[in-house]
């Protein structure tokens, strides 16, 4: 059901969970961090890998048969555990402070360090430092919601 | 102006009330965990109550699921977190609570116990006896969420 490398997975898994389940953020817009969940009991789609981390924390009776996530590259779902994930860089994370992209091609992955910095990294590596940056990413998400809103009451 | 500064004033006012609101009897309001349903008078000395600034209330059992909850709600500011005293079981601030982290107690919802206490020297009697380590309020969140890896994998 989810065709990883298949034309068109990208709209139709974006078309059937636009939105971030856990943050509600537009996955058109995050669609080169956006993760889609393949739960037993339904999928579920998240922005990125911080949400993917919190819905798969909440969910523990769930049966994960697997997750994807978005090639940065070309923006099509590949599976995250054969993915080359890189930690860090310059470019601004999604939902985090230290950023976490994937990459279908282990040359892309390296073009990107070549280019923004960060570090190459196994899904694995990649669950372990959002569990580990989820609190402090908290923390940042929840102090722009309120800048936002002083700002809008202005 | 004149009506955003009072906007401002309600928001404040009832922010205030919200906070004001005596909290004598949660387990009795909220006798089970929002998350995992365990037993908030069972576990009395690590059950925690979030107040957002939305209104909203959520009760736990223990941090591990107030770490849930905050995961699940980025977007809203929390008003105030409780935490009941290892020892008295009576509510208090989590932010400025004396936390023990580790210890050879098995902790609620985690194998790493994370026990909050009013006064430092309860604190420090618990480590001499059981030992681990005091901590901020959020060090012992960080250490929640990596706790929590360590379940999930």
């Amino acid at each position: 059901m989810l065709i990883s490398a298949a034309p068109g997975a990208v709209h139709e898994d974006i078309r059937n969970h636009p939105d971030c389940l856990i943050c509600g953020m537009d996955r058109r817009q995050y669609a080169h961090s956006r993760m889609l969940i393949d739960y037993k009991e339904g999928p579920v789609g998240t922005c990125s890998i911080h949400c993917t981390g919190a819905d798969i924390a909440v969910n523990r009776h769930k049966t994960v048969r697997g997750a994807f996530a978005a090639d940065y590259a070309g923006r099509h779902l590949i599976p995250a555990k054969t993915a080359f994930w890189v930690i860090g860089g310059d470019r601004s994370g999604v939902m985090t402070q230290r950023a976490k992209w994937a990459f279908e091609k282990k040359a892309d992955a390296e073009s990107f360090i070549r280019d923004h910095g960060g570090s190459l990294a196994t899904y694995e590596d990649a669950m372990k430092a959002t569990f580990e940056d989820m609190y402090a990413d908290i923390k940042m998400v929840r102090e722009r919601s309120r800048q936002r809103k002083a700002a809008g009451a202005r | 102006m004149r009506r955003t500064m009072h906007s401002m004033l309600m928001l404040t006012a009832v922010v205030c009330l919200i906070s004001a609101i005596p909290i004598t009897d949660d387990i009795r309001q909220y006798p089970e965990c929002k998350y995992c349903g365990m037993d908030r008078q069972k576990f009395g000395f690590s059950r925690m109550l979030l107040r957002y600034d939305d209104g909203t209330t959520v009760p736990t059992c223990s941090i591990h699921c107030t770490g849930i909850d905050l995961a699940l709600n980025p977007h809203k500011g929390v008003l105030v977190s409780l935490v009941g005293d290892y020892n008295s079981r009576a509510l208090l601030d989590a932010e400025k609570a004396f936390w023990v982290l580790g210890g050879d107690k098995m902790g609620v919802m985690s194998i790493r116990g994370k026990w909050a206490f009013g006064g430092r020297k309860d604190a420090e009697r618990f480590i001499k006896e059981h030992g681990g380590a005091i901590v901020s309020y959020d060090e012992v969140m960080k250490a929640t969420f990596e706790d929590m890896y360590e379940i999930l994998r």
